[in-house]
């Protein structure tokens, strides 16, 4: 290795990241190479520049003052909050307000709770035929894309468990393919409110949508290893929908990755097809620009956590391999796709 | 502190024991501030966002899954506290920053420091750490100010180590241009 490629190697060997060998072997360049024994003073001098200056020692009196002080904020805090409900526990006003709390309660329940019961079940109701409404409306629209209506329909049927039945297919036109089953008809950018569903009771109301992490990995081969240089800029992609991401590598060449991808779920588990076109351009000294680009067409199967690599390719001068892999997180796409709450009609 | 103690702890404070979490920021009051203070740069703002990062820890508790440590659950809270502080701030910190650091006699006289010295010094290192990327910021603190290994840096950081490596080459090499009079 000559000197350009060991400005790194030392910083690598101040941190005491090199093993016994690489750091004799450096010792001994260091020791013939006046500029490199340079870079490695320089590098040292300015951690101890940073490290004097920032190091900041507050007086102990701070730190024998820092715990009670928090726990003054703190317990300031929690009183707070108490006081917005009942107040602070532990004192007989507390107790006292506690049992009037109840006693009210419980006067309450007696008197008024059949009533009580009876106006929850109408208002859970009425929000139902909110939903089945909503329902009726969002099949009607589907109609009218000229969507056949064989396969799906709401019922109209509403059970005592607060569901509407689940007999509603839902269509992805596209692929012309269909799922049953489902809770909700959603139509691409309506967003419903799934929270009195049981099974998908969420707190923002809408389930998480499916993930699939694209990650780019690119190795640079010097002296004949592969390094990993970059790993995992992770890009979040909804099924369907076009991905347009920019990574760039940290390195001096600049190398820039636009990557369009089109993923999409398929019938069957765990089953996605990509198609990712990868373009890079890379700067060299003196505002030299190469740009070039990739396509690359393939369907993987994927496992939840699994990384899967979806195809390579090498630049121009082979130094670089970029690989492209997606992971997985959670499973597809039934389960999933049940509550991803986005499907392209 | 061992993991088994600091399990312990983390048990208790759920229980609502407030002690248990006294323990828990005593042993870590210092790491905490002393990350604070190299992202803001200033002993008030460190100590309100180092104290306001631990209340965040003490209210979600509850949310901490234990799969990683206390330390690099609580690392990551300041950390975000401090680096939105900053952005939220930028134009304020910035002058007073200036007012703080430049020495008022040095000014008075209409002469320069030499660099080198005093608080014009800690003021350009600031300044050249602050045009840092937040990652590479990251990775040299963890690495070279708090002496983590190359491995846990990249466990906190949540990328690999080759990354972090590089980070540090680059943030050093960014900062021997920037200092290059200091040092």
């Amino acid at each position: 290795m000559n000197c350009s490629g060991r400005e790194k190697q030392i910083s690598d060997y101040i941190n005491g990241a090199l093993d016994e060998a690489e750091s004799r072997e450096l010792e001994e360049h260091i020791d013939s190479c006046p500029q490199c024994r340079e870079i490695l003073e320089e590098m040292k001098k300015t951690d101890r520049l940073i490290r004097d200056h920032l190091e900041e020692s507050p007086p102990p009196k701070y730190w024998s003052d820092y715990w009670p002080r928090l726990k003054g904020k703190i317990l300031e805090e929690e009183g707070k909050e108490r006081r917005n409900f009942l107040s602070p526990p532990g004192s007989i006003f507390t107790h006292w307000r506690w049992q009037t709390v109840l006693a009210v309660a419980a006067v309450l329940l007696l008197f008024l709770g059949g009533g009580g019961l009876l106006w929850r079940m109408a208002f859970l109701q009425s929000q139902l035929q909110t939903k089945l409404r909503r329902t009726n409306e969002l099949v009607m629209r589907l109609k009218r894309r000229g969507i056949s209506d064989s396969g799906y329909g709401p019922t109209g049927n509403f059970i005592p468990a607060g569901n509407i039945r689940k007999d509603i297919s839902l269509f992805q036109g596209l692929q012309g393919s269909f799922a049953n089953n489902m809770e909700w008809v959603v139509i691409d950018g309506d967003r419903v409110d799934l929270s009195l569903s049981q099974e998908q009771d969420t707190q923002s109301g809408l389930a998480p949508a499916p993930l699939i992490y694209l990650n780019i990995k690119v190795f640079q081969k010097e002296s004949g290893r592969e390094e990993t240089m970059v790993s995992s800029p992770r890009a979040v992609i909804r099924n369907g929908r076009e991905l347009n991401a920019k990574f760039e590598t940290p390195w001096e060449c600049g190398l820039v990755y636009r990557v369009r991808s089109r993923p999409r779920l398929l019938e069957g588990a765990d089953l996605i097809s990509l198609e990712i076109e990868l373009e890079f351009s890379r700067a060299f000294p003196g505002s030299i620009q190469e740009s070039r680009a990739f396509q690359l067409s393939t369907i993987a199967v994927i496992k939840a956590g699994e990384a899967v690599t979806l195809g390579s390719v090498l630049l121009g001068d082979e130094h670089y391999r970029v690989e492209i892999m997606a992971t997985l997180e959670g499973s597809l796409p039934v389960p999933l796709r049940e509550k991803e709450g986005y499907v392209k009609i | 502190m061992k993991s088994e103690e600091e399990n312990e702890l983390i048990r208790r404070c759920r229980e609502g024991n407030l002690k248990a979490f006294g323990e828990l920021v005593n042993e870590y009051k210092s790491r905490v501030y002393a990350v604070a203070f190299r992202i803001v740069g200033n002993p008030a703002d460190a100590d309100d966002l180092s104290q306001e990062a631990f209340i965040r820890a003490y209210r979600s508790l509850v949310k901490f899954r234990g799969e990683s440590s206390f330390y690099t659950w609580i690392y990551k809270i300041v950390t975000n506290l401090c680096l939105n502080h900053r952005k939220k701030n930028m134009k304020i910190i910035k002058s007073s920053f200036d007012e703080r650091f430049v020495d008022p006699d040095s000014r008075k006289a209409g002469s320069n420091p030499l660099p080198g010295e005093g608080k014009e010094t800690r003021a350009e290192i600031f300044k050249a750490l602050g045009s840092l990327k937040d990652s590479f910021r990251m990775a040299l603190d963890l690495v070279v100010f708090q002496g983590l290994s190359h491995r846990e840096a990249a466990e906190l950081a949540g990328c690999s180590e080759g990354t972090i490596s590089w980070r540090i080459f680059k943030a050093r090499q960014q900062l021997r241009e920037q200092l290059a009079a200091y040092i």
